[in-house]
């Protein structure tokens, strides 16, 4: 187990740096770096002071052991439009995000779960055809397109929900569906095939024979043991409710850090964009990490692989 | 339909052999997912003969005839989708949306299939250290936040169609990498590979004649895969902006412009919606078929 945590960690490691490398060559790719790193209003002495701070005179290599121990020391350099450290600008916005996922994460788990029951215990009638139909529509249809429809529907046409911003219950219930829209339909097909799978097998049967109610097959017997491709499918899923949020963010304007990337693309805001892509992907790395040692405490044979 | 096209070739398959030639052609044609195959191939054939069919310039602005609903909601016949804010042809528009995402879409694949494939060979083939150091960036590859990270660097090179595809590509090889150098390790042990290289083959030859062939049927299946998530990240990156910039017109962009005049003029997310809901449901429903027929291995996927 150690000697897993350890390689699994230092894999870890690795996908960071190799994301920094990105994340620093980012700045590096469009020509001037000066330009993009300096603040506009900047006088030519700030700008030679900031030059020399970053060693954007001297070889690559030189400006990027400065850029790694900026990070290391938690420097991640002044964001221009919000003149604070890009750091605490990303810190205030990154929980707003982060509830909005967690929400998205249990709607698409409800959601998806509840649906794929259905059709597997309704498998070939009317319910399962729906079922098949709304997955492949999920796997098909951009989330962006989702999030224009229900607003086209729930906010233009019936009035019921506000379209933008966070403020409330209500604002929450858009931004997590159509955020939350892939991953239900791809965790309704995967509970639909583990359950089928597992309502053929003998202790199923048994239980049946046994003459057990129906909902207490399903739920006791059957769903326990089709659980785990399921939570498997949903733990792959997580990165995406963060780095889908980027899109569904700018819809329907809710203040966290998806909003904030595409806004500070656009200001060429660079010490806060690279800030937001560093730590969020690094957290995205270590919450995986986290997930895959859980599972290797779960279940010993993913140990060996 | 799903239903046909999920449990017919099977049943084409295990069923008794036809007698005649047209029962034999009926059986075939009845497993392919024919309504899938016929909307891709009017997008496709969109997407070549763009310039020939459109009726309209799809980027010359026509301010006095702006905002014109479609036909069947008070529109001309001039105008048969109607026409955006600016006045241009929501048909036209359209049409060239689907030559700009395939060629987006086929341009990825091919580069990151390329990339990925020729990655996997050489670390499924010659193993050792460059599998370790391919296998390894591989797995950062996968690992990192693919939208974040591909946004910001659009944002950083500047929007344009060139770098939208040079990003995309760059960020999406890893997955091909990861199945083909499964398929390559596999292939290599096996008895006709070694035969082979008792035989005096050299590894070129080994490559192309027994390689190579034995992967083109899970290459197929991902590049399918790939094609209409590409065409989703496409439409997704356009509709912030970061993708193929305007005037050009995308689905993504006219969605993102559409969004505006939502109780003014719906049609104008409704029409690129429903033209990126259907050509990636085609291709999705495409793709399902392929692996079917492909490769045995996947069925019970």
């Amino acid at each position: 187990m150690l000697a897993y945590v350890a390689s699994r960690l230092g894999q870890a490691a690795i996908t960071i740096l190799g994301i920094s490398v990105i994340v620093f060559a980012l700045a590096r790719l469009s020509g001037d770096a000066g330009a993009l790193l300096v603040p506009p209003e900047a006088t030519p002495q700030e700008r030679q002071d900031i030059r020399d701070a970053l060693g954007l005179d001297r070889p690559l290599p030189v400006q990027y052991g400065i850029f790694l121990k900026g990070v290391v020391t938690g420097d991640f350099g002044k964001s221009f439009r919000f003149g604070e450290p890009a750091l605490e600008v990303f810190a205030k916005r990154f929980p707003n995000t982060l509830q909005l996922a967690a929400v998205a994460a249990v709607v698409a788990l409800l959601g998806g779960v509840s649906v794929g029951v259905l059709g597997a215990t309704h498998a070939g009638g009317m319910p399962d055809r729906v079922i098949t139909i709304i997955a492949l529509l999920g796997q098909a249809v951009p989330s962006f397109l989702i999030a224009i429809f229900l607003m086209l529907i729930f906010s233009v046409n019936l009035g019921w929900l506000p379209t933008s911003g966070k403020h409330g219950t209500l604002t929450y219930i858009m931004p997590a569906v159509s955020l939350a829209w892939y991953s239900m339909a791809a965790l309704a097909r995967m509970t639909r095939s583990s359950m089928l799978d597992v309502m053929e097998t003998d202790y199923v049967r048994l239980a049946r024979l046994k003459g057990l109610p129906e909902s207490r097959v399903i739920w006791k017997h059957a769903f326990r043991n089709a659980l785990i491709p399921i939570l498997t499918l949903f733990s792959l899923q997580l990165i995406f409710f963060v780095s889908g949020s980027v899109i569904i963010e700018n819809i329907f304007a809710w203040p966290g850090i998806g909003q904030l990337t595409v806004q500070a693309i656009f200001s060429r805001d660079y010490p806060l964009v690279q800030t937001i892509v560093l730590v969020t992907s690094s957290f995205l790395v270590l919450l995986n990490v986290g997930v895959d040692l859980l599972y290797a405490f779960i279940d010993p044979r993913i140990r060996l692989t | 339909m799903t239903q046909e096209a999920q449990g017919m070739p099977q049943s084409a398959a295990l069923g008794p052999r036809p007698r005649t030639a047209v029962a034999r052609t009926w059986n075939r044609l009845r497993g392919m997912p024919l309504l899938p195959l016929a909307i891709l191939a009017v997008v496709v054939f969109a997407g070549i003969f763009a310039p020939f069919i459109e009726p309209h310039d799809p980027d010359h602005p026509d301010l006095l005839r702006n905002l014109q609903p479609p036909i069947g909601f008070g529109g001309a016949w001039s105008y048969p989708f109607g026409t955006d804010s600016l006045g241009r042809d929501v048909l036209s528009r359209l049409i060239d949306g689907a030559r700009i995402s395939l060629f987006v879409g086929l341009a990825v694949v091919i580069g990151a299939g390329g990339l990925g494939t020729l990655l996997a060979v050489v670390a499924g083939y010659f193993r050792g250290a460059v599998d370790v150091v391919i296998s390894r960036v591989t797995d950062v590859f996968l690992a990192v936040p693919f939208l974040l990270v591909a946004i910001s660097v659009v944002g950083a090179l500047g929007a344009s169609t060139q770098n939208l595809i040079l990003v995309l590509v760059f960020m999406t090889w890893s997955g091909y990498t990861r199945v083909l150098r499964g398929e390559v390790l596999r292939i290599r042990d096996a008895d006709y590979v070694k035969l082979a290289q008792v035989a005096g083959c050299g590894s070129l030859r080994i490559l192309g004649r027994h390689i190579l062939p034995n992967i083109v049927n899970p290459l197929i299946i991902l590049a399918t895969l790939q094609l209409s998530a590409v065409i989703i990240i496409e439409a997704s990156l356009s509709f912030l902006g970061l993708g193929v910039p305007p005037p050009q017109a995308t689905w993504g962009g006219m969605l993102s412009a559409g969004k505006d005049y939502i109780g003014v003029n719906n049609a104008l997310v409704i029409l690129p919606g429903l033209a990126i809901a259907l050509t990636c449901l085609s291709i999705n429903l495409i793709g399902d078929w392929l692996r079917r027929v492909l490769d045995p291995k996947f069925r019970a996927l």
